[in-house]
């Protein structure tokens, strides 16, 4: 019998696999690069970082692959975690550093469109993405995993180790924070505004 | 309509979304009295949609970090780390738990051992001190 391509192989065994060959550990690779990418881009806001810590995510998953323990919990999950425990060493060697850009955070999405469009638009997504990274790193996944991912709020609950009830009320939660943080931040922009105008006049 | 009415109403608008349909007209329509906060959340809701888009890492980048991560393995593998017992292995050893257990065995008796010979210390003092009273 012609042995199954590793493509076809299901995640369970994959990852068995991949304990001990670098093949099926390179099909996982293949498997979830994007996903973990695009969550660690919007939770350092460039590219350069994004691929500094995916690398560094899948090192460390392949490092410890063989201590794998299958917990009835999606491959993602542990992906997630890892990645996860990273992005926060990066955000407080960043509060160190204080080197934060959003310019090109800002930019992705638009490039396709007219350049009256990414002028008119950049402010508000300024704001937006701004506003978001401002919300708690638990906040900040779960709009990740819900609008980037596109993941059910079953998965998520999976990956964030909660019911999808409590995701779903932590949904809600972070829309009303969501909110109150842009508020907050159009009070500031307006008086900083408003000082700026008064110093001039 | 409660709290949790406007969670499930946020939920029905935003799986929705997803699946590339609007369905805030209906909604609205169906709890007016709530219209105003939801409308409000189902445009943020919206924006974060718009702003939220899934992205590509470039295939240069994705094809050399495969690379890398093969080429570490093999090197791991060459010098034989891969064969090193895990920690957690290690820690469970029997002759190692039963080490352990024997330095904890004679660190607590040591310590019992000082303390009572102090306090007999202290006592022996104290009867050199006061015979009268202790008699």
């Amino acid at each position: 019998m012609a042995e199954q391509p590793l493509s076809e192989v299901d995640e369970n065994q994959l990852v068995e696999l991949a304990k001990s060959d670098q093949e099926a550990f390179g099909e996982l690779y293949e498997r979830y690069v994007s996903r973990i990418y695009n969550y660690v881009y919007y939770r350092t806001g460039n590219h350069h970082d994004a691929e500094d810590l995916t690398a560094r995510v899948f090192q460390r998953a392949m490092q410890h692959i063989p201590n794998y323990v299958n917990r009835g919990l999606p491959f993602s999950a542990w992906l997630y975690r890892i990645a996860h425990n990273l992005v926060v060493n990066w955000h407080r060697d960043q509060r160190r550093r204080k080197v934060v850009s959003l310019d090109e955070l800002v930019l992705t999405g638009l490039q396709s469109e007219a350049p009256e469009y990414v002028a008119e638009h950049r402010e508000e997504h300024e704001a937006l993405l701004s506003a978001v990274r401002a919300l708690s790193p638990e906040r900040q996944e779960l709009l990740i995993l819900k609008f980037v991912e596109r993941l059910s709020n079953a998965e998520i609950g999976m990956i964030m180790g909660r019911s999808e009830g409590a995701i779903k009320s932590l949904y809600h939660r972070t829309l009303l924070a969501l909110r109150d943080e842009i508020e907050k931040q159009q009070k500031v922009t307006e008086r900083k505004t408003h000082s700026r105008f008064r110093r001039r006049s | 309509v409660n709290k949790q009415h406007v969670a499930d109403m946020i939920e029905e608008h935003s799986e929705a979304l997803l699946r590339g349909e609007d369905r805030s007209r209906q909604l609205l329509e169906r709890y007016p009295e709530v219209s105003g906060v939801l409308a409000d959340l189902f445009s943020l809701t919206n924006r974060l949609y718009d702003a939220l888009v899934p992205i590509e890492p470039s295939h240069q980048f994705v094809a050399e970090l495969k690379a890398n991560l093969a080429h570490l393995r093999a090197s791991t593998v060459k010098q034989g780390f891969q064969h090193r017992p895990p920690v957690r292995t290690r820690i469970a050893n029997p002759q190692r738990t039963l080490l352990s257990v024997v330095a904890g065995v004679a660190l607590i008796t040591s310590l019992v051992g000082s303390v009572v010979m102090l306090v007999a210390l202290l006592v022996g003092r104290g009867r050199r001190r006061h015979p009268a009273t202790i008699a």
